[in-house]
Formats: structure tokens, C-alpha cells, sequence
């Protein structure tokens, strides 16, 4: 094998290839309507704009002009460890999601997990995409799909004001609108990568792509130590990817923009996939907020409220009840929506979560508390179709003490906690050239 | 002085005879023999060979055909090559062979020992693209080229040749054009003139 950079400098003297160059690009810049990406410096403003016009042309609308800022990963990620210090609310919310498995007691660890997979993002506060540099050349092809990726994200915000900000007032909520920003991002940098590797969009099994995508996500996210952070990243890029991409078969960009006028409000929506109808014509999501308050005594703080959703039920689930089940396709357990309140006791450092979670009716209840029943450090009751599960940082929570808690009405938004849309690390084996 | 003339006229003319015609000899050798067949360094012909390198893809065969530009020791060898080539991608242990064919002309100078130049259109690289990580797509690029080596042809027909130079590719249009080069090399070629 040689490397392709060995003869780079040999163009001036064969004209005769630069002129057969010309006509092959002719030929072949171009699939469909839309010019093909071109690997080039991603610093440099003629490969910027290139770049933009792609995603302009394939997205359809007006190509973003933003600045580009390339970073050293490592500084950045300390400068980010160092940023995040935590306030005693996210501290008290961490250790108790931890006492549910769903995060890491370790912040900083999280925060390193977190930076380590982001290759690049689009932040509209600043207008910019900052690009996280490891080391390799900037001019990869890798780079420039990366970068029009980022770009996808800018003509979100240009276009139609769309953006991570302002939108979904639950966790449940944003991690659903989150895979419709990155599956959108997904589906053009996808199409991208075909058109510019001269592959044909039609002889793709997009179906199986995204099973086997999704199927890896889910495995990965049900052993990752902190699923309530990674989400963020294992959630929207395959599920959201396979929701818009469904959408685009079905009827190209205009039906993008469809989803886009009517956003799923669940993950629930986004797992049972393009074209779903809820289940018994009830509503996608039906948090029980209504009755999603304990009453808990003086001595009880509350910290934090949050509404979790399919995706993070679905994890938690499957590693309490033992299951450990590989994914083929969403199998709706009739859970439909939850409401989770946390509370620290001042005097101790020691917190308690309270979490009420909803099913389509109450044998779906009863089914999930029985293959709960083995675990101690659960505590679980039922009331009609609602199951509460209780845990403290003390030990057990005494089952009398569920059995009899009183219930008021809980609020129906978290404090959401922005995350600016990014792309993950250029995977070099996606793509590759090889001479013979 | 017209007489000089003529006397110098027919002794131009005589000479050019001895020169020209066989001597009653070898009138009488040719009479008996049949006559000597043209050695197959200067006919033309078809070959065939087989070889590693891009004339043949990677690994492949060739059929090709010379012809001897008359009164000259310039050739013209027209082939087309079909042959396979090794691809893998570089999280997976397993080779895919990915069946190819190539085509080219060869111009060549020389008896038995000639120079060659080589232009051609065949694979140069294999590119792979694995969306979220689903099996890799493997394919050939292709691209023409332009080599020089060097080619023995005896006279029972026995041919070898190898080359040297560089190629471009002109598909998979994302790489950048000072991306495209790559180097050309036939290790080697073994063939057979037919006639």
C-alpha cells in the first residue's frame, strides 16, 4: 500500500492529468442537482463556503455564513472541566439520578466522557463552530463531512430559528427535539458522504443501517455508567437519524420540513419512528403531573424536578429488571410518561428521589413492579397505572413510607439545561482510501 | 561525350543489378526451401499474458495485440486486462477480491530489447464507506495513467515487461485533486506472442 500524499507534488508536471482532472470533475462533481463536497482545509474561506453551498443545496435554503474556530481538544476540555463547577441543586441531582444508575457520581469524569466523543458544534449564541483538533490534517474528507455537518446546525438556526435553546421544557422533550436537529444533520451529512464517495444513494439499505445503529447506541448507552449525560449523544444521532432519514424516503425534503412543523414531543414518538401513531389513540406522552409532587416532611429539601421519557425508562428498566435485551425495534411497554422530584435532607448532605411513572393502564403497572420485586434498593408501590419508585442515599426507603405519601400537583418543566447541538469525533475507518 | 554518358548509364544499371538480384546460387537455395518465416519480434500479433501490477489491475490477465509500424521498430500494443484486486477495510481482518478489468495501449521501440510506454485506464485504490458502522462498502477507483518500462520479446514469442510511473483518479469526486496521485507499477508481466 502507498500513501496518496507521496506523489502529491507531482501535478505541475503532467498537464495531460490535469486536463483529463478537469474533465472527470465535470463529470463527476456533481450528483443530482447539488455539487459534491470536496475535501479541502476546513480553516480555509473558499473551503468553508464550498462546503456551505453543499449543505444550502442539499438541505435546500441559503448557505450559512459563520465563522469556524479550530481549537486544540485537549485545552479545550480542560478549560471545560475546570468551567463546570457544580452547583449544590446539580450535585444533589447527580447523586440522586445515581442512586437510579442513570449518572456517574464523578462530574468531572462525565464532563471528560462527554467532551472526548464531540468532534465539533455550532453554538447560535456565538454564531460559530468550533472544531475540537486532535492532531490529524484538517483537509481530511472526514473534516469537511464534519463541517457540513456543523453547517446543517447553522441553517437550522438561519433558516428557521430553530435551535437547542428555547425549545422543550423536559428532559424528555429536548432529548426528542435533539434527534430531530442531529437526525436532520445526520441525513445530509449521510447523503453527502455518499454523493462525494460516488456511491448511489438507492443502493443503500438504509433501513439496515440505522437497525444496526441504533441496536449499537442502545447497547452501548444501557452500560454506559452515566446514560442521563450520554444520552445527549447516543439518543439523537441514531434515532433522530433514522426518524428524519424515514421521512426523507418517504418524501424527500418537503417531508423534512413536515416533522420539522409538527416536532415530536417524546422519545417515545422519536423510538416508535416515522409515520407512528400513538398506541389506543391516547396521547404520545402523558406525564403524571398532576399528582407527581410528594408531600414530604420540613426536614425534606427539594432540589430538582424532571420528566425522563422512554428512552431513559427504557435503559433503566432493562438494567434493574435484569433484562438486558439487544434491540431490533421499539417495543412500546405502554409507558407513557413520568415525573421525577429529587430532595436533599440539609442536615445529612443525603438526598431522596421520589419517581412516578405512568403506563396505558394498570396491568402494565402491576407487570413492571413484580419484576422490580427483587431489588432492595428499590422501594416500589402502584397506584392504579402509576408506579412509584423511591430511593435513598441513607438505604431502603421503608415500603410504609411509599404506601402512605400523599401527592400534589408537580411542575410540568424541568430547569432545562442548554447543550449546544455538536457532531461526534470523525470516525477515520467511516471512510477510507486505500492505492492498490 | 554522350558516349561517356551512356557507358556510365549501363554500369549504374548493371551494378544495381548485381546488388539487386540473387545470386544463381542462392536462386537455387530459394527454389529448394521454403521461404523464412518472419521471427515473431516483427509481426503482428496477439499475446497473452498474465501478470501483478496495473496493466493487469492488480492480479490478472492480458490480452493484447502488436503491431509493427512498417519499416520500423515501433510497436503499438493495444490490451485490455481482467483481473481482481485485494481490498479491506482497516477495522476488518477478512480481503474481499474485487474483480476489475483495465485497458491501456502500449507504444513501444526496439528489436528484442525495447522501451515502452504505457497509457492506460484501470483501478488505482479502493475506497470504503461504512455509514454508522454498517459492513464497509468497498469499491475500486479508477483512473488513467502513464508508465515507462522496459519489454523483452524473443524470438519463439516469449514475452516479459514491467513499468513504472503514476496514475489519477477520477472518481469518488470528495478527494482533492493533489490527493488523486498515486503511483502506477506493473511489477511484472509474462506473456506469449501467438504469431
Amino acid at each position: 500500500m502507498v500513501t496518496v500524499n507521496g506523489v502529491q507534488n507531482m501535478g505541475s508536471r503532467l498537464t495531460i492529468f490535469t486536463a483529463l482532472w478537469a474533465v472527470a470533475r465535470s463529470l463527476a462533481a456533481c450528483s443530482g442537482d447539488c455539487p459534491t463536497v470536496q475535501a479541502c482545509d476546513i480553516r480555509e474561506r473558499s473551503c468553508q463556503r464550498d462546503t456551505a453551498e453543499v449543505a444550502a443545496c442539499l438541505r435546500g435554503g441559503k448557505a450559512s455564513d459563520v465563522k469556524i474556530d479550530v481549537v486544540d481538544k485537549d485545552s479545550f476540555i480542560d478549560a471545560q472541566v475546570t468551567s463546570n463547577a457544580e452547583s449544590a441543586a446539580q450535585r444533589d441531582l447527580r447523586n440522586g439520578l445515581s442512586l437510579l444508575g442513570l449518572m456517574e457520581p464523578n462530574d468531572e469524569e462525565a464532563v471528560r466522557d462527554y467532551w472526548n466523543w464531540v468532534g465539533a458544534f455550532y453554538s447560535s449564541d456565538t454564531d460559530r463552530i468550533t472544531v475540537l483538533h486532535r492532531g490529524t490534517p484538517l483537509s481530511a474528507p472526514s473534516f469537511v463531512i464534519l463541517l457540513l455537518h456543523e453547517f446543517i446546525h447553522a441553517m437550522q438556526h438561519h433558516n428557521g430559528g430553530i435551535d437547542y435553546e428555547g425549545h422543550g421544557a423536559t428532559y424528555d422533550e429536548n432529548l426528542a427535539f435533539a434527534a430531530m436537529l442531529e437526525g436532520e444533520a445526520v441525513l445530509y451529512e449521510d447523503l453527502a458522504t455518499l454523493d462525494g464517495y460516488g456511491r448511489d444513494r438507492d443502493d443503500v439499505d438504509w433501513s439496515g443501517i440505522f437497525r444496526q445503529f441504533e441496536g449499537r447506541e442502545w447497547k452501548d448507552a444501557r452500560a454506559n455508567a452515566s446514560p442521563y449525560e450520554s444520552a445527549g449523544h447516543r439518543f439523537p444521532y441514531a434515532f433522530g437519524g433514522a426518524y428524519l432519514n424515514r421521512a426523507w424516503r418517504d418524501g424527500g425534503n418537503a417531508s423534512v420540513r413536515k416533522v420539522f412543523a409538527a416536532i415530536p414531543q417524546s422519545t417515545r414518538q422519536v423510538l416508535a419512528g416515522y409515520g407512528s401513531t400513538a398506541p389506543d389513540e391516547l396521547p404520545w406522552k402523558e406525564d403524571p403531573n398532576e399528582v407527581g409532587m410528594p408531600v414530604l416532611s420540613a426536614e425534606f429539601e427539594y432540589v430538582a424536578t424532571r420528566h425522563l421519557g422512554t428512552w431513559l425508562f427504557e435503559i433503566w428498566k432493562d438494567f434493574w429488571t435484569n433484562t438486558s435485551t439487544d434491540w431490533n425495534e421499539f417495543s412500546d411497554s405502554g409507558f407513557a410518561g413520568d415525573v421525577l422530584n429529587v430532595f436533599r435532607l440539609p442536615a445529612t448532605g443525603d438526598v431522596i428521589v421520589v419517581w412516578r411513572l405512568r403506563f396505558a393502564d394498570a396491568r402494565q403497572a402491576t407487570a413492571l413492579q413484580s419484576a422490580l420485586r427483587l431489588q432492595p434498593a428499590l422501594t416500589t408501590s402502584v397506584s392504579d397505572r402509576d408506579v412509584i419508585v423511591a430511593v435513598d442515599s441513607r438505604g431502603p426507603v421503608a415500603q410504609s413510607f411509599v404506601d402512605t405519601m400523599t401527592w400534589t400537583a408537580s411542575a410540568p418543566e424541568d430547569s432545562t439545561e442548554v447543550t449546544p447541538p455538536m457532531a461526534p469525533l470523525p470516525n477515520e475507518p467511516i471512510t477510507c482510501r486505500q492505492t492498490l | 561525350m554522350g558516349g561517356r554518358r551512356l557507358s556510365r548509364g549501363i554500369c549504374a544499371f548493371v551494378a544495381a543489378s548485381v546488388i539487386s538480384s540473387p545470386s544463381p546460387a542462392a536462386a537455387r537455395q530459394d527454389s529448394a526451401a521454403a521461404p523464412e518465416e518472419p521471427r515473431k519480434t516483427e509481426t503482428n500479433g496477439p499475446g497473452v499474458s498474465a501478470g501483478i501490477g496495473s496493466q493487469y489491475v492488480a492480479f490478472g490477465i492480458q490480452l493484447s495485440y502488436y503491431f509493427r509500424l512498417p519499416h520500423s521498430l515501433y510497436h503499438v500494443v493495444p490490451y485490455v486486462a481482467f483481473g481482481t484486486a485485494p481490498a479491506t477495510a482497516n477495522n476488518k481482518n477478512e480481503v474481499d477480491w474485487l474483480p476489475a478489468f483495465a485497458f491501456g495501449a502500449l507504444g513501444s521501440w526496439g528489436h528484442k530489447h525495447r522501451f515502452v510506454l504505457n497509457l492506460f485506464y484501470s483501478p488505482i485504490g479502493y475506497t470504503y464507506v461504512s455509514l454508522h458502522g454498517e459492513k464497509p462498502d468497498l469499491r475500486l477507483e479508477w483512473g488513467p495513467g502513464l508508465t515507462a518500462g522496459y519489454e523483452y520479446v524473443a524470438f519463439s514469442g516469449f514475452y516479459m515487461r514491467f513499468d513504472a510511473g503514476i496514475q489519477y483518479m477520477v472518481t469518488a469526486p470528495i478527494f482533492a485533486p493533489k490527493d488523486r496521485f498515486a503511483p502506477a507499477v506493473t511489477l511484472i508481466g509474462l506473456g506469449y506472442k501467438l504469431w
